[in-house]
């Protein structure tokens, strides 16, 4: 019975063929920008948590 | 070049920082409580408050959104004014935020003990609630936008994005699971039922975990894994393919949740596909994590905030594995309802967001208190004892589930279920428990060794209440220019626009919330009707309120999955039309007793009666817990006729005017039950809870027992053991 209900809801067995097209391309896409992003602009990106002039962060001073 | 000059606050990091510390006691102390009853029922001390069935939500609730809530809000204040270089939007906000979060966790806490509760797993808070939430969620985000807005760096950094995931995502999923018709003050009905109610949960309990239990926690390791190395992320590649790969899968993963429910096959493959794929992102981030360690791995010998934090990550990944691992249904067929999923859960929740708050706090306390840490060799202490905790806490709830799993499925050769009562399964594995409430003792050991440790560093300290910075404006910034001087690469233009940021991150949630959400609507028109399931009386329905409200859902399913082990034991197997009167649904995701679908007509009445004032009377050894108040309890009969037209206006086809007599037919119900105890001599009054809690288990499955068979060419799946 579960198995006539599947088949009478019509219009939707292409649902997960779709999710997977629509995220491979979502992926490939990304990927493929990534890789050209050039390298001072990630230096700079990776190094902004520690870069901080806040003075509580990165002193000497608290060193465990 | 204009530097300007202004305030770090780290007053309200200081106040989520104990608000965590404190909401977090309070909720592990609470799990233990129901850790303890697992064995020990008596345990509720006779009181409905502290019963299992109540107090589990609280723990869920308290853990979830108290510790790891205030946690999480902790991080993102300090963490996100540093990295706009700003101070938070408005001070006032930050306030009305915090105690705002505060309240509705007393709120919740008092609620849910009272037995006020919608029954949704990690959404069991009444309307009034919701809505308080909702607010108050939106003044974070107003407080959080507003500061990247006013922001003096171009740049928004990954741990930014995942903070903008997580308040988008998280509003979507509470708005739309949370959409109730209130009878009362403190009484509504979902507007979905059965089947469809178990989607849009499951949608949002699995997208739960994921943007509360992991974007924000995965911010916070980009930000302060860093800080605590003192050097820079793995790759920031990694990490931008990391973030957008999660977000867009996690929210389609849902239905890995309902396999072998009565949720259609298409879903239930859906929700497998995209759970194993999630491996993939979700390792990219833990490797991230702990590659940023590479070449200084003898860190960890010193440095207990690093400790914390790579069992935190190390957590991350194995629960990140092993959650695709039990989407696979030949695994799920075995694992579901049973103490994996508790163990799964508690290696993420205890691992992975205890240590990395724990790790987090150890760092940050000292840093605004401007001291070091009251005691190093209690934070060493912790580290130990939490981690043996965590181990001693999974590792016999993993063999208590298999154990228990297997024993369900196992058949003599003459074809016999091997173990017919239940309880003996359950009294199999009551050891486990006992070693596991031990593992959560430690684990509580060491987080109370931590509040202590924390109390005393912020006592020999003095908060550096407001913390000067400078930078300079934006417009002046050079750093605008870093790199390359092509000007547009695209997500570094994205990065600069926390506008079409949001807009994106919403697109990439929402394709698949929509592609999960709408066939959900779909099936609603679609579920086959079988004629025989008729509405609840108004007798039933109101103990239908008093199951919600007492919470069997949190022992009990309502859901038997087309195994032959499971219609031996239980009957037919559920079916989706049977559940289109039921708002909420009552599936269940855990079986410490049996399922209940079918338990109408199973026993008499007065077997029920003696049950539930005993449980040991019927079944000797057994773990439910006592429910004597409810015979003394009284069901509010002038509120009967508001659930009638609450359950007609979303759909419930009682004949026009039913409102009208539906006390009387309630009562004329009543009466023929209460009879009937007598005879047995048992004394029961008409319109106690009991007496409607009764007449509605009774009703359970009984539809379709009405009529012959519906002649099915489906036959009942193989164990696939
Ligand atoms: C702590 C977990 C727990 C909670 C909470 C709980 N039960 Fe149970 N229940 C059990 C266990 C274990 C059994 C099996 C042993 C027995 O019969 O008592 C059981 C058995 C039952 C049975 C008999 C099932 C059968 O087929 O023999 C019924 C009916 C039942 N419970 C109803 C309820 C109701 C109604 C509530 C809520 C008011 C509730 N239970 C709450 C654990 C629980």
């Amino acid at each position: 019975m579960l198995s006539q209900m599947l088949k009478s809801v019509t219009g939707l067995e292409f649902y997960p063929t779709v999710s997977l097209v629509l995220f491979f391309a979502a992926f490939v896409f990304t990927v493929v920008k990534v890789i050209r992003l050039d390298r001072g602009y990630l230096k700079y990106m990776k190094e902004m948590p520690l870069d901080s002039n806040d003075e509580t962060a990165n002193s000497g001073r608290f060193t465990e | 070049m204009a530097i300007e000059t202004f305030n770090y606050d780290n007053r309200i990091v200081r106040d989520f920082g104990v608000a965590t510390m404190v909401w977090g006691l309070v909720g592990m102390l609470v799990g233990l409580l129901a850790a303890l009853q697992m064995f020990l029922p008596e345990l509720n001390f006779g009181i409905p408050y502290t019963t299992f069935s109540r107090i589990r939500p609280i723990h869920t609730n308290a853990v979830i959104f108290a510790f790891v809530g205030n946690a999480m809000f902790m991080a993102m204040y300090y963490s996100l004014q540093r990295l706009c270089k700003a101070p938070m939007f408005s001070a006032l906000l930050s306030k009305i935020h915090f105690w705002g979060w505060q309240l509705i966790i007393v709120a919740a806490a008092v609620t849910l003990a009272s037995g006020i509760t919608v029954s949704k797993e990690y959404a069991e808070l009444e309307w009034p609630i919701d809505i308080a939430i909702a607010i108050v969620w939106i003044v974070f985000g107003i407080n959080m936008f507003g500061t990247i807005f006013k922001r003096r760096e171009r740049h928004m950094y990954v741990a930014v994005w995942f903070y903008i995931a997580t308040w988008v995502t998280i509003t979507l999923l509470h708005v739309v699971n949370s959409i109730e018709l209130p009878v009362s003050f403190l009484k509504s009905y979902p507007v979905y039922a059965g089947l469809q109610d178990a989607l849009v949960q499951w949608w949002y309990g699995h997208n739960a975990v994921a943007f509360f239990l992991t974007t924000p926690y995965l911010g916070m390791m980009y930000y302060f894994l860093p800080k605590a190395a003192d050097r820079p992320i793995f790759s920031y590649r990694l990490s931008i393919v990391h973030f957008w790969a999660l977000i867009f899968i996690y929210i389609w993963a849902g239905p890995h949740h309902l396999l072998y429910s009565s949720l259609p096959d298409w879903a239930q493959s859906l929700g497998t596909v995209f759970s194993i794929m999630l491996i993939a992102p979700s390792w990219g981030g833990m490797l991230n994590g702990l590659l940023t360690l590479r070449g200084a791995w003898d860190k960890l010998r010193t440095s207990y905030v690093l400790k914390f934090m790579v069992v935190a990550v190390t957590a991350y990944g194995m629960a990140t594995f092993e959650g695709p691992m039990l989407s696979i249904k030949g695994v799920n067929a075995l694992s579901h309802f049973t103490d994996w999923t508790i163990a799964h859960v508690h290696v993420g929740a205890l691992g992975w967001n205890g240590f990395l708050t724990f790790g987090i706090l150890y760092w940050l306390i000292p840093r605004i208190f401007r001291t070091k840490l009251y005691s190093d060799r209690m934070a060493n202490a912790h580290f130990w004892i939490g981690f043996l905790g965590i181990i001693v806490y999974a590792l016999p709830l993993y063999f208590a589930g298999i154990t228990q799993g297997l024993m369900w499925k196992q058949f003599t050769p003459e074809g016999f279920l091997l173990y017919p009562n239940f309880l003996e399964t359950v009294i199999q594995i009551l050891p486990m428990y006992i070693i596991r409430a031990v593992g959560g003792f430690m684990f509580l050991v060491g987080a109370i060794l931590c509040a202590i440790n924390l109390f005393k560093t912020m006592k020999q300290g003095e908060l550096l209440a407001l913390e000067a910075a400078e930078a300079p404006a934006l417009e002046d910034n050079p750093d605008d220019h870093v790199g390359s001087k092509e000007p547009s690469q695209w997500h570094r233009w994205l990065e600069r626009k926390p506008v079409q940021f949001l807009l994106l991150t919403t697109v990439a949630v929402a394709i698949g919330g929509i592609i999960e959400i709408v066939p959900t609507f779909i099936i609603k028109s679609n579920i086959p009707t079988i004629a025989s399931v008729k509405p609840y009386t108004p007798l039933e329905l109101e103990g239908r309120d008093v199951y919600v409200a007492e919470g069997c859902y949190t022992c009990h399913s309502q859901m038997i999955r087309p195994f032959r082990s499971e219609t031996e034991r239980y009957g037919e197997y559920s079916k989706a039309g049977e559940f289109v009167y039921d708002h909420p649904f009552q599936w269940g995701s855990k079986r410490t007793g049996p399922d209940l679908h079918r338990i109408g007509k199973k026993y008499p009445d007065a077997w029920h009666y003696s049950h539930m004032m005993e449980p040991t009377s019927m079944s000797p050894g057994s773990i439910m817990p006592r429910y004597p108040w409810l015979a003394e309890n009284k069901i509010d009969l002038q509120l009967t006729p508001a659930k009638i037209r609450a359950m007609q206006t979303l759909g419930v086809p009682y004949a026009e005017g039913y409102d009208q007599e539906a006390v009387d037919h309630l009562l004329f119900q009543a009466r023929s039950i209460t009879d009937g105890l007598r005879n047995s001599g048992i004394e029961l009054a008409d319109d106690a809870e009991l007496t409607a809690l009764i007449a509605y288990l009774q009703r359970l499955g009984t539809d379709i027992k009405a009529i012959p068979q519906p002649t099915t060419t489906e036959t009942a799946v193989s164990d696939g053991m």
